[in-house]
């Protein structure tokens, strides 16, 4: 299964919140990491057929995923963000809906939705209204829903908001499982999420793919890069002014700095390991574009 | 299909407007009810007046004693009983009767009364003496006289357009239609349900209104247009179930309203005059009907100028994204055409107004006109062109919600 992207574009008036997207996604587990207002919903939104490119197509296996209609819609799962619910359905009833909605028949339906209530831990509260659930049980539903139809496309958007730690690797595990021969595209503001699940991450910045690759290859390009180091806790914010600060720790008079930066900030500072989350915040530590750093495939 | 017009039914039954909206049709229906039996007044043997719930019920008693067929015969009888009251010199105080001869004498014949004063006044106003100058004799031109009055009507000057030759022969012939005598019976009843009947049914058009109004645009509100755009049937199946989701709550809301107020009516008035001629209560109606009839024309009127309502606001829904404000572009088109004057020049202008739904809620108003609409060459009568035309307006609406959702943006 080949889903692709040409040239994909989406502009609101002013704004293009997509521009010039081209690639081909497979089998596998994407996340879509970058800051609010890149553009990683609009794409979403997109490849999920509930919002037209202004330019560029959307093709799976080839064909365009408007002219396929209700075949690609019946390939799809997709959580939107802020998804809505009906306050006075029960759990059970919403999913039976929206297997409604997906086709399903209602004894299949029936079946389905009460697994996936007990996959994501909702089967007590299955005759209980919406209305009644917090926003991590809501979160829940929504996931449960995009399932239904054993999706071979899911679209994920922010499936982790909300969700508890707990609940965040249970959600973690359940994409795990499911990921065999389908494309899961998920975006989320949890960068530790994208890091366990993913197989390839897509990082987003103003409407344009800044880099691709797995975690390996994206950290890997940012060796050397991120530096431990004690400074004097008095100098904290000229640190901060200066540099890329992923973290800090209070020790006694002075502060442990990690700092992302390609330069060595001190003479004792001790290189680490680089993470994603040391990745993202180069990468969106302000409006400001910045340049890829080498080694990493756009 | 079924499965997914169950649950867009009970998406629009949960809601709360639907309930309170049935709730304020029942007391709508209860303060009519109310109003029409408290203005009820009769006099008693005794010369009292009486009211409310003994006024409807003496009324019943006597003029039902007259129930049949309303023969010259009949409409004679009546004439000589008015004069014989008015002979005899201890009914009358001065020059009128007292109020216990009237309860004791006329009253018992006061709607065949009305009836034969409506016909026999002059063309220049309703005269209530004129039955002084008539004898029972004259009872036999009752049938020719009120065609007379109808001839006079076809022929009056209207400043907004007189009746062509060809729309008086329409007239003429479709009152020539009606079967004579007039059956006669109390329609007292029959006669508040078709007079209110457009009260409830605009209440129930509002409330149709606001039921439909978050079709379309309360997914789009509350997000979970994502959900149903991609899903397989999110763009096909899913509006059709909507459509006859809103079809079937428009249908059960309109006739609960319809059942409830008509049912309290007559829970005390009492059904009789069910089958006795829309001209007794309107004596220049030139349709061929019964109460009944008329009534369940009214009823199929008012349900097509719902059913349009609800197309229309459906086609807001799919194109605006929040339920209120299509509540409120709904309000202005289903309430504005009450607000405009008719024209006092142009009869088109009239005709075009009368198209508006809340003018097809009148059934009895349309039935009681002389209107006639001029459509490729054919001459409609008004209640058939409103019918019509709601047909027209709703078939040509409905694709237009269809295709606002189908192509809605999630944006």
């Amino acid at each position: 299964m080949k889903l692709e992207l040409n040239k994909l574009t989406k502009r609101f008036s002013a704004k293009t919140a997509v521009e010039d997207m081209n690639i081909t996604i497979n089998s596998g587990v994407y996340g879509l990491l970058g800051a609010n207002g890149a553009g990683k919903t609009t794409l979403m939104r997109m490849i999920c057929g509930v919002l037209a490119p202004s330019s560029g197509s959307i093709t799976l296996n080839g064909a365009d995923i408007a002219e396929m209609g209700e075949q690609y819609r019946d390939l799809l799962g997709y959580l939107p963000q802020n998804f809505g619910y009906y306050p006075d359905f029960t759990a059970e009833e919403f999913l039976l809906y929206v297997a409604a909605l997906k086709g399903i028949p209602p004894r299949n339906a029936k079946l389905k939705a009460n697994d996936l209530l007990q996959t994501v831990a909702l089967s007590d509260v299955a005759r209980k209204k919406i209305r009644t659930f917090s926003g991590g049980m809501k979160q829940r539903l929504g996931i449960a829903q995009s399932m239904l139809n054993d999706p071979r496309i899911v679209v994920l958007d922010e499936p982790t908001a909300g969700l508890d730690p707990k609940e965040r690797v249970r959600f973690r595990n359940l994409i795990s499982d499911l990921a065999k021969d389908k494309i899961i595209i998920l975006s989320t503001h949890i960068v530790s999420d994208v890091e366990y699940i993913a197989d390839q991450i897509l990082v987003m910045k103003k409407g344009r793919l800044l880099m691709t690759g797995t975690v390996e290859e994206l950290t890997s390009s940012m060796e050397n890069c991120v530096w431990n180091c004690l400074v004097p806790a008095r100098e904290a914010d000229s640190w901060n002014d200066k540099y890329c600060i992923s973290n800090l720790k209070h020790e006694g008079n002075h502060l442990e700095l990690r700092i992302v930066s390609k330069e060595r900030p001190l003479p004792d500072a001790v290189p680490v390991a680089p993470t994603l989350e040391d990745l993202y915040l180069y990468y969106f530590q302000d409006e400001s574009p910045a340049k890829p750093l080498k080694g990493v495939s756009l | 299909m079924i499965p997914l017009i169950q649950f867009e039914l009970r998406k629009m039954v949960r809601r709360k407007a639907t309930f309170a909206g049935m709730a304020i049709i029942v007391i709508i229906s209860i303060l009519l009810t109310l109003s029409t039996v408290s203005g009820e007044s009769r006099t008693d043997q005794n010369g009292q007046e009486i009211t409310g719930l003994s006024a409807v019920s003496l009324a019943r008693e006597q003029t039902h004693e007259q129930a049949g067929r309303l023969t010259t015969k009949k409409i004679g009888a009546a004439i000589e009983r008015y004069h014989a009251a008015r002979n005899n010199p201890q009914n009358l105080n001065g020059e009128e009767l007292s109020d216990k001869a009237y309860g004791q004498t006329e009253q018992k014949d006061a709607e065949i009364l009305s009836l034969i004063r409506q016909i026999y006044s002059p063309k220049a106003g309703y005269d209530y003496y004129v039955i002084n100058k008539l004898t029972s004799a004259d009872a036999s031109h009752f049938y020719q006289k009120r065609m007379d009055k109808v001839q006079e009507y076809l022929d009056t000057d209207y400043t907004y357009g007189n009746y062509s030759v060809e729309d008086k022969a329409i007239f003429v012939k479709m009152n020539q239609k009606i079967a004579v005598p007039f059956a006669f019976d109390y329609t007292d009843g029959w006669k508040n349900v078709l007079l209110n009947l457009w009260i409830i049914i605009f209440a129930a058009a509002f409330i149709i209104c606001v039921c439909v109004s978050p079709v379309f645009s309360g997914e789009y509100q509350s997000g979970a247009d994502s959900i149903i755009l991609s899903s397989r049937y999110g763009r096909s199946k899913v509006i059709r179930a909507k459509f006859w989701a809103s079809i079937i709550l428009t249908t059960g809301l309109f006739l609960a309203s319809i059942l409830i107020f008509t049912l309290l009516i007559l829970a005390i008035y009492g059904y009789f005059g069910w089958n006795s001629n829309l001209q007794i209560i309107q004596f220049r109606a030139p349709f061929p009907l019964t109460l009944m009839e008329t009534y369940i024309w009214s009823v199929l009127l008012g349900f097509l100028a719902c059913l349009l309502m609800m197309t229309f606001t459906l086609v807001l829904s799919a194109k605006m994204k929040a339920p209120f404000y299509v509540i409120i572009c709904s309000a202005i088109v289903l309430l504005g055409p009450m607000f405009i004057p008719y024209s006092k020049s142009s009869r088109f202008f009239n005709h075009i107004i009368n198209l508006f739904p809340v003018k097809m809620m009148n059934g009895y108003s349309s039935f009681s006109h002389y209107e006639l609409y001029h459509v490729l060459g054919y001459s409609i009568p008004e209640p058939y062109a409103m019918a019509g035309t709601a047909v027209i307006l709703s078939i040509v609406l409905l694709p237009l919600a269809y295709k606002g959702f189908r192509n809605h943006q999630v944006a």
